[in-house]
């Protein structure tokens, strides 16, 4: 991807894609915000008809009158449906277009990226900071823009009928708007003062919970019990800086409408012996109280909309960050790199000081030589940490050596492309990973390549053909729905079932019979015995008692081979093996 | 007197709320004096319409002040009523966290261990939330849409009731299809949040399981599961929001029949004289409101079922039956403790046995080492000699019965630090005072015994330097080290301390034994370890093998003796070798 590319806007993109497909609510949201704006006066003027008209000159009909007024609350309530339907289905596209570019973007990422990130800050990206980019559509823009032409449709009404009371609300209008951008901006740092306070409360609480063998053992109930009273005083006073202006709030913003409309109706009162006097009719009074009242409300909204785009601006910043994250270049020649390597021949696995390391630059395999040749049966060992894991996710290809060179017949199993790897190695790790779907999309993985017959003899090879037979829906059944839930150890086999459905040459199995009880485990060790001729396997073992079947074994010890031979040879030789086996025997922690 | 805390008497929700009846009478009052005087808005409104378009100057004035004041009137008490009743409700929750809090503290251990922190967290935070949250609402709903509606309704009545009848005929109807419409859009939130959750845990997946999905090539696969839910979620969003505003039109429909009957009958009124235009003008605004409020009406008693299920889950952890304590009436002075003799210990978590008929004896100024294979019963061991948890057997301090020693005198007795060390998020110093009393020799001494002087020294802060939340900001030999020197600093009777060298290295690991002899020279301090090399210069040592002594003895026995612990000390000596070579 070049660097133009990563400059791309998401959210412009977005935008693109669902104007492309839904280019009518575009022009829907729009037109009602506009006709929205206009409509929004028509109940006002309607009164002032039906208060000039019958009820004070008794001419017109004054229940075709009173429909009217009906017909234009419900056009403003049709209109309103529309607009926010339209705003909903715009929003909510643009959020699944960037959901989508956001796993498209996952998938570029490299290894490390997943190492370095906790899963729950790449987890918030998708939802909290994509939350605050959604009220953009749903509170933000379409709202404020909805507001601003209300306002305007008012202004126009009020000048129409009296330029006076328009001249009122014009100068009214700042200081409603910064009376209420005043206290929604003092309510918005309090709350974030009253979070911060209720982020200190849970923290404290945790802690004495979590720590609270510890507080018990020495007896300071009291100390904590008093700590937590002042993070709860604490709290108590911000909630009360708070409340102080949340109470106010509405409060003073109705006291200020009641005098501007008393004011307005002051200055459009129609009396005979004053000078500032206009002489309006009564409907036409009843009319611009009414506006007035209208006013006020898309007023203050806009005081929340402009926080509300604010907070999504900032969301939009924070998505940005992870659209930056530098993806992996990996396929950059594909063509020149690829294995050129036929899957059925066998391949010698070579080594060469490797080095490897993690973000934190500690050198997790420090310079590793060895060879696995075809078709041989190696077992690796050591302690936790020793780097024997790292070593097979080195052979698998997930991450490049930081030196040295790793060579699987000649080529670098990280350049393997991502849709062939299967065809190499299979790959069991200890976890086992199944996936939602049935048993054969989960020997599969929805590769259509592979066919039902495949599956079976896969199946049958780890010896669950007959299991499966006599499920209901056989291969079909959807795996932990209903009363269908596979044992440990059955997933187990199933997990190796997927890795030799397509017969690879390589074998990598992580321990598979830690956490099993002997009769499967004894099923399971037979039914790597009945996939390993004419493979190689390379088998990570915990403990040195998971070590069966291996031509050599290969002991690690801070990311380097310290000990390599037949198990006999090890154990005639009083070291690492010996002396692993000695602890593990006693029960002992080999660390 | 403490700030916050349970109401005298019975604790019922009722008692906690009324623990602040000034608050409350106060509230009280203001939201009844807001929502009936507010009936008078709108006519003092159509009062002013009146003399604005007839009426004198000084009348169109003093109609505009008495509007005005009137409006400030009311708007106030509603400020009085609002700031009273969060006040209130800010000083329940308050009282109820901390009434918890206290009650959890005072559990004793083996109850505490059948909590989850998850569980008693979400008692203290949401749960507490969600009851004050619901209460506080009902009550200003109760004042704020239903009294409302009440004075609304009654003036609507004294003023017209023909009219206000025939109009409202249609407004139950607004109540009704709220309710009706409930179930379905609650269906329709609920299909999006499990779409949503779908996809969350889809997501979740496919982050911590990437290395599995990269080597078999799933990504694309598992991407499109999560876009399908994703697609879903948005799909039952427009949903939820197409049926919520379609409403809309709806509700202004049956509002704007009423209003009709309103214009119609009232413009009536007024051709007839018996209506100025100002009462009209006030009796629609009325009229308006009084709709508006219908549909707010049926939301109150909603989330009640929620918060009784969360006042129930606050009360079980709120009683006091697991909170007995042993009088402390005991004078015997403990800190001169010469002697503690374990014999025939049994002791069990739950109905497991995990250790049986122990026998030791250690002297003050010695110290013993405790050893074993994994699940032996090292920390188990430890544990018991806390007296937090019941034991058969005897254990026995200057032959007093750990069992029958009061709390506060064990407390101060016994210092602990267990092998998952637990800081709190203050700085060094006070985490390892640990509310005592500051004594700066006793402090430099222990943080030398403890091994932390060249740590402290590389802090800019020094001792003030934070240990952030669970002590994450130092690292975990750090952590491992303060909790040491916390049990260290109180300078107890019987110091234990529960694989305190895991992090360290073994240099620094036998100079802290040595310290630890020079310090606790009239103590007696009791450590486990799987680690043998810590063993070569205490006085008396423990082999445990599955909860029963195996082998004790000096080191020197123990390697004549050529029996487990010879063999593991072997072994640990080779790995270490091998290692350093390497």
């Amino acid at each position: 991807m070049n660097k133009e590319n990563q400059n791309h806007h998401f959210l412009k993109s977005a935008m693109k894609t669902v104007f492309k497909h839904r280019p009518m609510f575009f022009l829907l949201l729009f037109g009602t915000v506009g006709i929205g704006a206009i409509a929004n006066v028509w109940p006002s003027l309607i009164l002032r008809q039906i208060v000039d008209g019958p009820l004070t000159t008794g001419e017109g009909a004054i229940w075709k009158m009173a429909f009217t007024y009906l017909a234009a609350v419900l056009v403003i309530g049709i209109l309103d449906f529309i607009r926010e339907i339209s705003a909903t289905v715009i929003g909510q596209g643009v959020l699944l277009d960037i959901r989508k570019q956001m796993l498209e973007h996952l998938q570029k990422l490299p290894m490390k990226y997943y190492l370095r990130v906790p899963v729950g800050e790449t987890l918030s990206k998708f939802t909290a900071d994509l939350d605050a980019v959604n009220t953009l559509f749903s509170a933000g823009l379409v709202s404020a823009m909805a507001d601003i032409l209300k306002i305007l449709g008012i202004f126009v009404a009020l000048f129409a009928l009296s330029k006076p009371t328009g001249w009122i609300a014009l100068g009214a209008l700042p200081i409603i708007f910064f009376l209420s951008n005043f206290f929604r901006k003092n309510i918005f740092v309090k709350q974030k003062e009253v979070r911060k306070k209720v982020s200190d409360i849970n923290t404290t609480i945790q802690e004495v919970y979590s720590g609270l063998k510890i507080v018990k053992t020495f007896g300071k109930e009291d100390l904590f019990s008093k700590r937590f009273e002042e993070k709860l005083e604490a709290h108590r006073l911000a909630m009360n800086g708070n409340s102080i202006y949340d109470a106010w709030f509405p409060c003073i913003m109705q006291i200020v409408r009641a005098s501007v409309i008393a004011l307005a109706l002051v200055v459009g009162a129609s009396n005979n012996g004053t000078t500032f006097a206009l002489g309006l009719s009564i409907g036409t009074l009843a009319a611009i109280a009414d506006l007035f009242v209208r006013m006020f409300e898309p007023v203050e909204a806009i005081a929340s909309e402009i926080q509300t785009i604010q907070q999504a601006f900032a969301g939009i910043d924070r998505v940005k960050g992870f659209f930056s994250e530098i993806v992996e270049d990996k396929h950059s020649d594909e063509t020149e790199n690829v294995i050129h390597m036929d899957p059925t021949v066998k391949s010698d696995i070579i080594l060469n000081h490797v080095v490897f390391e993690y973000t934190d630059g500690k050198k997790v395999i420090n310079k590793a030589t060895f060879t696995i040749k075809e078709g041989s049966k190696v077992a690796i060992a050591g302690r936790t940490g020793s780097g024997k894991t790292t070593i097979l996710s080195l052979i698998a290809g997930l991450y490049p050596a930081t030196s040295g060179t790793i060579t699987i017949g000649g080529a670098n199993p990280f350049l393997l492309p991502a849709s062939e790897r299967r065809k190499y190695m299979g790959i069991v790790p200890q976890n086992v990973q199944l996936f939602n779907g049935s048993i054969l999309d989960n020997i599969t993985l929805k590769d259509t390549d592979i066919t039902r017959e495949d599956a079976w003899i896969a199946l049958e090879t780890v010896r669950l053909g007959e299991t499966v037979r006599e499920l209901e829906k056989g291969i079909d059944t959807v795996i932990g729905e209903g009363e269908v839930q596979l044992s440990f150890g059955q997933m187990q086999l199933l997990s190796l079932a997927r890795a030799i459905v397509i017969n690879p040459p390589i074998l990598l199995l992580d321990e598979l019979t830690s956490g099993l009880d002997a009769l499967t485990e004894k099923v399971l060790l037979n039914a790597i015995r009945q996939v390993s001729s004419n493979r190689t396997i390379i088998t990570i073992s915990h403990r040195i008692s998971g070590i069966i079947d291996a031509d050599t074994v290969h002991i690690m010890d801070a990311g380097k081979v310290v000990e390599s031979g037949t198990p006999e040879e090890l154990s005639k030789m009083d070291g690492w093996f010996a002396i692993y086996k000695r602890l593990e025997e006693r029960g002992w922690k080999v660390g | 007197m403490r700030k916050f805390g349970p109401p005298k008497g019975k604790e019922t929700l009722v008692q906690f709320l009324l623990k602040y009846k000034f608050q409350f009478i106060v509230s009280s009052v203001a939201g009844i004096f807001y929502n009936t005087v507010i009936v008078l808005g709108p006519i003092f409104l159509g009062k002013l319409i009146d003399a604005a378009a007839g009426g004198t100057t000084e009348l169109v004035l003093l109609s505009a002040l008495y509007f005005v004041g009137v409006t400030s009137f009311f708007q106030f008490a509603r400020f009085i009523k609002r700031w009273y009743m969060r006040d209130q409700f800010n000083h329940v929750a308050c009282d109820l966290r901390q009434t918890l809090l206290d009650r959890i503290l005072g559990y004793k251990l083996p109850e505490l261990e059948k909590e989850t922190v998850g569980d008693l967290m979400s008692r203290t935070v949401g749960d507490i939330t969600l009851v004050v949250d619901t209460v506080m609402s009902t009550i200003n709903e109760g004042w704020d849409t239903w009294l409302l509606m009440l004075s609304y309704f009654g003036v609507l009545l004294y003023m017209d009731w023909k009219i206000t009848l025939l109009a409202s005929l249609l407004v139950p109807g607004t109540l009704l299809l709220a309710h009706m419409m409930r179930n379905v859009l609650y269906r329709y939130s609920l299909s999006s949040r499990q779409s949503a959750s779908i996809a969350h845990t889809g997501l979740q997946r496919y982050l911590s399981a990437i290395s599995v999905l990269r080597l078999f090539g799933r990504e694309e696969a598992e991407k499109s599961t999560i876009m399908e839910a994703y697609e879903q979620q948005v799909k039952w969003n427009i949903k939820q929001i197409l049926l919520q505003q379609s409403l809309l039109p709806v509700y202004a429909l049956i509002a704007g029949l009423g209003v009709v009957i309103v214009i119609g009958m009232g413009g009536e009124n007024v051709r007839t004289g018996m209506w100025t235009v100002g009462t009209f003008n006030a009796y629609m605004v009325m009229f308006i409101a009084f709709s508006g409020r219908t549909r707010v009406a049926a939301k109150v008693f909603n989330r009640w079922h929620g918060a009784k299920a969360a006042w129930q889950r606050i009360k079980e952890k709120m009683i006091l039956d697991k909170n007995e304590k042993i009088a402390d009436t005991d004078t015997f002075d403990l800190r001169n403790t010469d002697q503690l003799k374990v014999s025939h210990l049994d002791f069990s978590y739950g109905s497991k046995e995990v250790l049986r008929d122990i026998c030791f004896e250690v002297k003050a100024g010695e110290i013993v080492g405790i050893t074993g294979a994994v699940g032996s019963g090292k920390s188990t061991l430890i544990n018991a000699l806390l007296g937090l948890y019941p034991y058969e057997g005897d254990i026995l301090i200057n032959s007093r019965q750990l069992s029958d020693i009061a709390d506060s005198q064990r407390n101060n007795m016994i210092g602990y630090s267990g092998h998952e060390q637990f800081l709190f998020s203050m700085n060094i110093e006070e985490n390892i005072i640990f509310g005592l009393e500051y004594k700066n020799p006793e402090l430099k001494d222990t943080l030398t015994t403890a091994a932390l002087v060249e740590d402290i020294e590389r802090f800019d802060d020094g001792l003030k330097t934070g240990v952030g939340e669970k002590g994450l900001k130092v690292s975990g030999g750090q952590r491992q080290r303060i909790s040491m020197a916390r049990a260290i600093y109180k300078k107890p009777a019987i110091l234990l301390l529960d694989d305190p060298f895991s992090a360290l290295d073994i240099a620094t690991e036998q100079r802290v034994i040595k310290r630890l002899k020079e310090d606790f020279k009239d103590q007696i301090v009791i450590l486990s370890s799987h680690r043998l090399s810590a063993f070569e210069n205490v006085d008396k040592i423990i082999v445990l093998e599955k909860g029963s002594i195996l082998e004790a003895g000096t080191h020197n026995q123990l390697m004549s003796r050529r029996g487990l612990y010879y063999e593991i000390y072997q072994a640990q000596k080779f790995m270490k070798e091998g290692s350093a070579h390497e």
